[in-house]
């Protein structure tokens, strides 16, 4: 028995070999084709418009090492952390599954199966084998979404028969103990007519520095489905990360995705929603803080297939220090489309003079009698609103924490569910708390020349 | 000290008993004093030496037309960052205020009520003024939740807000007479020793008057310092103030007591222009000349 992994160039496979991991044939042809595919296709470019602004110098794609073993002081960190969710959920570090908390017994007799992908194809293997990389969700990272589909083993597998609404959210994380570790993670979510679900996503690092991710999400929505997902997203300082996620929207199915970012080196983010079904809706959120010099990069695409469809995006990015971000969006209307409702807009709040937003909203109609709109802003702290603050006795980065989680409020707001908006407010607000540096970032325009008289 | 007190507990104590003393020799010496105060915004010269003193206990009023620099006065004791003091001090209970930033100015215990209070999209009066009132404890020292909102509420219940106002973020939306409370709400909480008001009378109805004024007295005492500016003298018919000044282009040219408000009220401002000089100053006024 070898490595089901295809051969390596950019990932070193540890002495020993990575651990064995037994795929079935089917899965095995998926990542021959995919390397294959990988090798054909070209790194990215700024000549490619999918990759304008990107800062092409952070990405990394080689020194990491796959099936890197996890610590055992680390793996009772986790568990730790893991103990606190108590919901039904998967743990992968290093793209293997330390703990996992089953389902409800209820929730088993209705059909609901939720697994790691290993154990789906010796259990499910006809249901998994009919979803699994059906879904192409690249909007540029081409090359890295076939890397995924040679390389993913670890993720999770959640279904949910038609009609059953899941009363417990759903918990899965994937994270990375070493900073020369590469992860994979893929998130397969089907729900059958009617269906509803909640999933809680967390990407991140129990490491200090560097690491390698390339994660998809394909997730599929029938009639009339409900889909809640709240990702976090804080990677270790350095780390190079991909999340591609599509989700595909049945007739009145609906999405909600809120994405919550903080960490990482570079970060790109490709979210699609394919609004296939008349009455589909979907809302994609998104709250960054970007510090150091972090780089988030999100790409994102509002497919509208199908009339009377709904879209409704808002990515709100605070950026500190020397920290960068790109938006780059597409409103996508099919000629058979009409009355499309779509909005999007990006807004960028820069708490320093060093920090670089970059904005592309677009949009591309092509049918009659839409509704369509979009927008983007950058801007800083308004100086009068400062000084009112600071009049107040509040020193500058606390008022800079106050502006930014004000700032953010109206994304957190929109959460529907009232548990995770709130403890989404709470990790948001804490993330905020935990870096605050005296004497940061001051805007020029507060920065106060000598106030003493001059010298006689 | 009695034998058994460890070394530490005894440098504790000596140090209370030290900062007691050093706080009942400054109470000699507290007062809000601006000496000769001239300051500048870019290359124009506003205040052209400014000199007053309010100790605690004392209500001050300063009248003056439009363009006098009453504003800019405010401003510059709260350390708006567009001016430049060019000459003068600013000496609050004995310490200089001017190489400090707004944040600690306002913590040592000087607020001022805007004539136009900014929005702050997004953060709610209640958190606002808890991250506010946080900052003036101990390091280390957390605000009670509940004691907080207890005063909150009763405060808002005294300038008659509701209470749902305070999850509103602070200013947005409010009319100019709920600014103005909320300016006056955010005063009683923090409770400072000075307190500077801007203008606050204006764009205020007879019965928003009357509550603003009610807050502003309540709070009066031996140990707090009003400034009040203001154009006319309505306010001053509710908040009876000790002293009045009467600045024209950047200087003080009157003081007394309130019956010179009064007078105000009845001659207009027109008669100091013409003996101190308009506040659209002449080339040699900006030049610093005397007239």
């Amino acid at each position: 028995m070898g490595v089901d992994l295809p051969k390596r160039v950019i990932l070193d496979i540890p002495d020993g070999g990575a651990k064995p991991v037994r795929l079935p044939r089917w899965w095995k042809e998926i990542q021959d084709v995919a390397w294959v595919d990988y090798e054909r296709l070209p790194m990215p470019s700024r000549k490619d418009e999918r990759w304008r602004f990107t800062d092409l110098g952070k990405l990394a794609l080689s020194g990491y090492t796959v099936s890197t073993s996890v610590p055992q002081g680390t793996r009772g960190e986790l568990q730790n952390f893991f103990r606190g969710g108590r919901a039904p959920g998967l743990l992968f570090a290093n793209d293997s599954l330390l703990f996992s908390e089953p389902l409800s017994l209820e929730a088993k007799r209705k059909g609901v199966l939720l697994a790691p992908l290993l154990d789906a194809a010796a259990d499910a293997p006809d249901l998994l084998k009919s979803w699994l990389f059906q879904e192409r969700v690249a909007l540029g990272a081409e090359k890295l979404e076939t890397l995924h589909r040679a390389c993913a083993t670890a993720g999770a597998f959640l279904y949910v028969p038609a009609g059953v609404e899941m009363e417990q959210h759903v918990d899965l994380s994937f994270w990375l103990t070493e900073g020369n570790a590469a992860t994979f993670p893929h998130v397969l979510v089907v729900l059958q007519e009617n269906a509803r679900a909640r999933i809680h996503l967390r990407f991140g690092s129990t490491n200090s520095c560097g690491g390698f991710a390339c994660s998809v999400q394909e997730l599929f929505l029938g009639a009339g489905a409900q889909l809640e997902l709240f990702t976090r997203r804080n990677w270790a300082e350095g780390t190079c990360s991909f999340d591609l996620a599509s989700v595909r929207l049945a007739r009145d199915a609906t999405a909600t995705t809120f994405q919550f970012n903080q960490g990482g080196g570079y970060t790109r983010t490709e979210s699609r929603s394919r609004l296939l079904g008349p009455g589909a809706r979907s809302v994609m959120l998104s709250a960054t803080v970007a510090r150091d010099r972090q780089e988030f990069d999100q790409r994102s695409f509002q497919e509208h297939a199908a009339p009377n469809t709904k879209s409704d995006l808002l990515y709100k990015n605070a950026l500190y220090d020397s920290s960068r971000t790109i938006f780059a969006g597409m409103i996508d209307v099919d000629p058979g489309a009409r009355q499309t409702d779509a909005y999007q807009s990006n807004r960028n709040l820069l708490l320093s003079p060093d920090a670089e937003a970059n904005a592309l909203p677009g949009l591309e109609i092509l049918a009659n009698d839409v509704r369509c709109t979009h927008g983007a802003t950058i801007g800083q702290i308004d100086p009068e609103e400062l000084f009112y603050c600071l009049q107040r006795g509040i020193p500058l980065p606390a008022a800079q924490r106050l502006f930014v989680l004000g700032f953010l409020t109206d994304v957190i707001d929109r959460i529907s569910d009232a548990d995770a908006r709130r403890s989404l407010a709470e990790e948001i607000d804490s993330s905020l708390n935990d870096k605050v540096v005296p004497g940061s970032s001051l805007p020029s325009s507060l920065r106060r020349t000598s106030l003493l008289p001059p010298a006689q | 000290m009695t034998v058994g007190i460890s070394r530490r507990e005894d440098i504790g104590t000596l140090c209370a008993h030290r900062e007691e003393k050093e706080y009942e020799e400054i109470t000699e010496f507290m007062s809000l004093q601006i000496c000769d105060l001239h300051a500048r915004i870019v290359e124009r010269t506003i205040l052209r030496g400014i000199s007053l003193e309010i100790r605690p206990g004392e209500t001050h009023a300063i009248m003056g037309p439009n363009g006098s620099g009453k504003s800019t006065l405010s401003k510059v004791l709260a350390g708006h960052p567009d001016y430049e003091v060019t000459q003068g001090s600013i000496v609050l209970d004995g310490v200089s205020l001017l190489e400090r930033e707004p944040d600690e100015r306002a913590r040592m215990g000087l607020f001022l009520a805007f004539q136009y209070p900014c929005e702050i999209p997004g953060v709610s009066i209640a958190n606002f003024l808890r991250a506010a009132a946080q900052t003036r404890l101990p390091e280390g020292q957390s605000l009670s939740v509940t004691d907080f909102y207890q005063k909150l509420y009763q405060e808002m219940d005294a300038l008659g807000m509701q209470r749902t106002f305070s999850s509103r973020p602070l200013n947005a939306g409010f009319s100019g007479g709920e600014k103005k409370r909320a300016e006056i709400l955010q005063m009683a909480i923090l409770h400072p020793r000075y307190s500077v008001l801007d203008e606050t009378d204006s764009g205020l109805d007879i019965d928003a008057l009357k509550v603003v004024a009610g807050g502003v007295n309540r709070l009066r005492g031996p140990e707090t310092g009003f400034l009040i500016i203001t154009h006319y003298q309505r306010l001053l018919d509710y908040v009876a103030p000790d002293f009045v000044h009467v600045m024209v282009a950047g200087r003080i040219v009157q003081s007394g007591g309130p019956e010179l408000a009064l007078e105000l009220e009845k001659r207009g401002y027109g008669f100091l222009e013409e003996q101190y000089g308009s506040p659209d100053a002449s080339p040699l006024a900006e030049a610093g000349v005397q007239r």
